[in-house]
C-alpha cells in the first residue's frame, strides 16, 4: 500500500513537466526556435523544387513563357496553386530530425530513464516538444506561403488580368485555390484549417517513432521479432482490405465515414496507452 | 532499507544470471558488491534500479517494489552505470537540467566535488576525457543525495589522486539514511570505505557479511611461509597471505582481494 506522501509524488505536477520538457529541449541540444527555423527553411526549398516547381520558377523568372508573355503564360498563371503536402512533411521530418536523440533516450539511456518523472508527465513532456516542433515549422511555413503568394499576386496579377483582358476576359472567376482567384481565400489556400490535424498527427507520429524503437529495441533478430513482424503485416493487410471493403460499399469514399472514424479513434487510443505503457514499464 | 526475496533472473531461459537471492540491506552502509565478470552484479545493479525486472522474487526499497517505476521510486535512487552516456553540454547546463529533478540534491556539494576533481563548470563534456567525464558523473550521482546509490564501476578511468578525491566525497556524502552499494573489481580503490560485503559466485550470493563479521571470525596474515593451519593462502613475491580463523582475537585489516579469492575458491 502506498503511502500518500508517495500518491501525492506520484502524480503529475506542473513543475515536473516543465523541467521535462525543458530536459526533451535542451537536453537534445538542438531543439530550440533557431534550429528547428533554420530545418524548416532548408526544407521548405527542397520540398519546393518537386512539389511547387511551378511557383518557384515564378518566383525565379526563369521559365520562358514568362520572357514570351503570350498564351501559355496566361494558362500558366491560372493554373498556379500550391501543393499544401510540405504542411505535413516538413512538421513531420522535422519531428523525426529532432525528436529521434530525445526518444531513443527515453528507451536506452539510464539516467533519462531513472529520472523522477511519472510516465503520464514524460508522455506529455514529448508530446509538448513535439507540439512546439509542429507548430513553429506551421508558423513558419504559413508565412513563407503568405510572403512568396503576396509576391507573386504583387509581380504578376497585373500582368495575368492583361494578358486576360487581350483575349476578351474581363471577369475571370479562378478557383479559390488557385494563387491568382479574385476569390483568394487565404484560409483556404494557405491551408491554416488543416494545420490543427497537422500537429495532431506530429504529436501521433512521433508516438509511433517511440514504440517502434522500443519495439525494434526490445525484439529486433529474435525469434519474436519474426512472428510479431508477420503478425503487424497480416493485421495491416487485413485492416486495409476491410478498410478498401467498407468504402467500396458505399458510394462515396469520404474519410468522415462512421468505420474510418472508429478507425481512426481506436489506432489513436491505441498508440497513447503503447506509448504510456512503453514509459511506464518499459525494460532493458 | 532493501529487501531482496528469492530474486531470480535470466536474459535467456536456459542461462539463468542470478538464482534465489535473498538479502536484506541495511540503510547507512556503504556495501561492496564483488563477483567475477558475468557474475551478475551490473543485473543485480540493473535491478534493484528498476531497469529490468525480476524473472522469479521481489525487490523492495523501502518498502517500494522495484517494478513500480513511480517518480516516488526513483526520487530514492541514482544509479551510475559504468559508461554512463553523455551530452553536448556544459557541466553546469548538465547540473541545471537533471539535478533539479532531485529534490535533495546539492549544488554545493556538486561544485564542490568538480572543484576537487579539477572540472571547470563552463567546460563542454564532449571536450571532457573518459575520466573526466566519469569525475563529472560521480560528482553529480554524490550530489543527488538519493537514499539508494548505486555505483558501477566508480573507480574504472580515474586517475590515481581522484581515486583518493572520490573515497573522500563518498565518505562526505555518506549518511545514515544513505545505502550504497558499489559494484567493483578494484577493490583495492575502496576497501577502507566498505562496512559490508556482498560476493555473487556461480549465479547465487554466496558471501554476506559486515566488515566487522568478517574480521572477527578471520584474521589476515602475511608471513614469511604458508601457515598450515590457514583456510586459504596465497603466494606473492616475498610473502605469503593467510586467511585464518580468528580464535584468538587478533586484530588485522581484511584484505578484501584475498577474501573474494577464497570465497569464489570455496574455501569460505
Amino acid at each position: 500500500m502506498l503511502s500518500p506522501i508517495i500518491k501525492y509524488n506520484n502524480m503529475m505536477t506542473y513543475q515536473n513537466l516543465t523541467y521535462s520538457i525543458r530536459e526533451i529541449c535542451r537536453g537534445s541540444g538542438v531543439i530550440n526556435l533557431a534550429t528547428i527555423s533554420i530545418a524548416t527553411v532548408v526544407l521548405y526549398i527542397l520540398l519546393g523544387f518537386f512539389l511547387n516547381r511551378d511557383i518557384f520558377i515564378f518566383l525565379m523568372e526563369t521559365n520562358s513563357d514568362i520572357q514570351n508573355s503570350g498564351n501559355s503564360l496566361r494558362n500558366s498563371l491560372e493554373k498556379l496553386h500550391y501543393q499544401n503536402i510540405h504542411m505535413l512533411l516538413i512538421p513531420l521530418i522535422n519531428v523525426v530530425i529532432f525528436m529521434e536523440v530525445p526518444l531513443k533516450e527515453q528507451i536506452s539511456n539510464q539516467l533519462i530513464r531513472t529520472l523522477p518523472i511519472s510516465p503520464l508527465t514524460r508522455l506529455l513532456a514529448i508530446a509538448i516538444s513535439i507540439v512546439y516542433i509542429a507548430t513553429v515549422s506551421l508558423i513558419l511555413i504559413i508565412i513563407i506561403d503568405f510572403g512568396i503568394i503576396y509576391y507573386i499576386r504583387t509581380l504578376y496579377m497585373q500582368k495575368l488580368i492583361e494578358l486576360q483582358e487581350g483575349i476578351g476576359i474581363l471577369h475571370t472567376q479562378l478557383e479559390m485555390n488557385k494563387i491568382f482567384s479574385t476569390n483568394l481565400n487565404y484560409i483556404n489556400i494557405l491551408g491554416l484549417s488543416e494545420s490543427i490535424f497537422v500537429i495532431f498527427y506530429a504529436v501521433l507520429f512521433g508516438f509511433i517513432r517511440l514504440n517502434v524503437l522500443q519495439f525494434f529495441d526490445n525484439y529486433s533478430f529474435t525469434k519474436t521479432f519474426l512472428i510479431v513482424g508477420i503478425l503487424i503485416f497480416a493485421v495491416n493487410k487485413f485492416l486495409s482490405n476491410f478498410l478498401d471493403l467498407s468504402s467500396a460499399n458505399t458510394e462515396q469514399m469520404q474519410v468522415d465515414t462512421p468505420i474510418y472514424i472508429v478507425v481512426y479513434v481506436l489506432a489513436t487510443l491505441l498508440i497513447l496507452f503503447s506509448t504510456y505503457y512503453t514509459l511506464k514499464e518499459r525494460e532493458e | 532499507m532493501i529487501h531482496i526475496n528469492n530474486l531470480n533472473y535470466h536474459y535467456k531461459k536456459s542461462i539463468p544470471i542470478l538464482e534465489n537471492i535473498t538479502c536484506t540491506l541495511e540503510s547507512g552502509r556503504i556495501y561492496g558488491l564483488l563477483g567475477l565478470n558475468g557474475e551478475g552484479k551490473t543485473t543485480l545493479m540493473k535491478l534493484l534500479s528498476g531497469l529490468i525486472f525480476p524473472k522469479a522474487g521481489t525487490i523492495s526499497l523501502n518498502n517500494i517494489n522495484s517494478t513500480s517505476r513511480t517518480s516516488a521510486f526513483f526520487e530514492e535512487i541514482y544509479f551510475l552505470p559504468d559508461q554512463p552516456k553523455s551530452k553536448n553540454m556544459t557541466l553546469k547546463d548538465f547540473k541545471n537540467i537533471y539535478g533539479i529533478f532531485y529534490k535533495n540534491f546539492s549544488n554545493d556539494f556538486f561544485y564542490n566535488a568538480l572543484k576537487e576533481f579539477h572540472l571547470n563548470k563552463d567546460q563542454k563534456i564532449y571536450d571532457l576525457s573518459f575520466g573526466q567525464e566519469k569525475k563529472l558523473h560521480l560528482a553529480f550521482a554524490l550530489s543527488t543525495n538519493t537514499n539508494f546509490l548505486f555505483l558501477d564501476e566508480p573507480t574504472n578511468g580515474l586517475d590515481i589522486p581522484s581515486k583518493s578525491i572520490f573515497r573522500q566525497l563518498l565518505a562526505k556524502s555518506s549518511t545514515e539514511n544513505k545505502t550504497t552499494i558499489i559494484s567493483t573489481h578494484l577493490v583495492n580503490d575502496i576497501e577502507n570505505l566498505l562496512d559490508h560485503l556482498l560476493i555473487l559466485h556461480n549465479r547465487k550470493l554466496v558471501f554476506n557479511y559486515s566488515i566487522g563479521d568478517i574480521l572477527s571470525k578471520y584474521a589476515f596474515i602475511h608471513t614469511p611461509n604458508t601457515l598450515v593451519n590457514a583456510v586459504y593462502s596465497e603466494n606473492n613475491i616475498s610473502t605469503h597471505k593467510n586467511i585464518i580463523l580468528n580464535e584468538e582475537d587478533i586484530e588485522s585489516k581484511a584484505d578484501i582481494e584475498l577474501l573474494f579469492n577464497a570465497v569464489t575458491h570455496n574455501k569460505i
